[in-house]
């Protein structure tokens, strides 16, 4: 075998895994060649470098970041739970602000002695801010597929207040 | 203790982590050669652990399953910033001074080790890493195989090739003195 065959079963060699033959080839030619028998000792010296390699202490304050862990993913609920970061995000401001204006016209109008009878032309204004509404919180990212159950449930809260509980 | 964090009991999360934090860190330290990615990466791996936990099936071994999930994302990772290969810190810049060479320690010379130290930046991620777990962290080829979800063959073939790149280095070295 050439030096290039014979170096390169010198790791298998050391980790005592070649075949007899294999062996006893390598063993006869590290006998007489100088060149393979330093590449051995280079061999040895690698594995004994990279098992006495000295492990580093953790940084205490990384550990306490890592116990902290549990503790930070319950903090920040998966988008599932998210309806409350949404309404939290700076962008969500606008949607907020509409929907407390609307509230706040339709409160003024139910409260009203004759709210009840106001009540029925209101409904198309009702619908056209609803609409509005919709648009502004569909501008603001990230918002899932929530909006659908929200504007019901908001719909449904107006009609109750418009034309009272059916 | 993994169906015990499962559970949400504070101290069985203490405790993976005491058990993993440190041999998780110094194989990423090992692996990127640089301390503050080792932090921030050992972190990302503990996040990625505890999201995991639910998918941990209790019949295998969960070092090996720990130390895959690592392997996993220091990989990925790698290939995402494909860090430069002449990046690696020092080595011995962060080790507490102090420490006992030992008689083999002696007789290797410090440049060789450093020399080393820094091949491994050179070598392949994936041979890279299983050099790491093998010379350093002592596991067997069957071992590194199972981690690294590959035929005891590859795991093999890549330890050895890694080996011989790293030999030519020190052969380098030598023809250069
Ligand atoms: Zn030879």
């Amino acid at each position: 075998m050439k030096c290039a065959q014979i170096n390169k079963l010198l790791p298998v060699y050391l980790e005592n895994e070649l075949s007899w033959q294999e062996k006893m080839e390598v063993e006869a030619h590290l006998k007489t060649c100088a060149r393979c028998a330093a590449d051995l000792d280079n061999f040895k010296k690698i594995s004994l470098l990279l098992s006495s390699m000295p492990q580093l202490e953790i940084n205490p304050s990384l550990q306490a970041r890592l116990y902290s862990i549990p503790t930070q993913i319950k903090l920040q609920p998966s988008r599932k739970l998210g309806l409350l970061d949404f309404f939290l995000k700076p962008s969500a401001q606008p949607a907020l602000a509409a929907a407390v204006i609307l509230l706040l016209f339709l409160s003024f109008f139910t409260l009203h002695p004759d709210g009840r009878y106001l009540g029925y032309s209101l409904k198309g204004k009702i619908n056209f801010s609803l609409g509005q509404l919709e648009k502004t919180i569909a501008k603001v990212e990230g918002f899932p597929g929530y909006w659908p159950l929200v504007r019901r449930s908001i719909a449904h809260s107006l009609k109750n207040i418009v034309q009272g509980p059916s | 203790m993994v169906k015990e964090c499962l559970e949400g009991k504070e101290q069985a999360w203490h405790l993976l982590v005491n058990n993993f934090s440190r041999r998780i860190f110094n194989l990423a330290y090992q692996f990127c050669g640089c301390y503050e990615e080792a932090e921030d990466l050992t972190q990302e791996i503990f996040m990625k652990i505890y999201t995991s936990l639910p998918k941990y099936d209790s019949s295998k071994n969960l070092t090996a399953w720990i130390l895959t999930v690592a392997k996993n994302h220091l990989i990925d990772s790698y290939r995402k910033t494909k860090k430069e290969k002449s990046q690696r810190e020092d080595f011995w810049q962060h080790l507490q001074a102090g420490i006992e060479p030992g008689p083999e320690a002696e007789m290797i010379t410090a440049q060789t080790r450093e020399l080393i130290w820094k091949g491994l930046g050179q070598l392949p991620p994936e041979i890279r890493l299983a050099i790491i777990l093998k010379e350093i962290h002592g596991k067997s080829y069957e071992e590194v195989a199972e981690i690294m979800n590959i035929p005891v063959g590859t795991a093999k073939s890549r330890i050895n090739r890694g080996k011989i790149q790293l030999a030519r280095l020190l052969n380098q070295e030598v023809s250069q003195r």
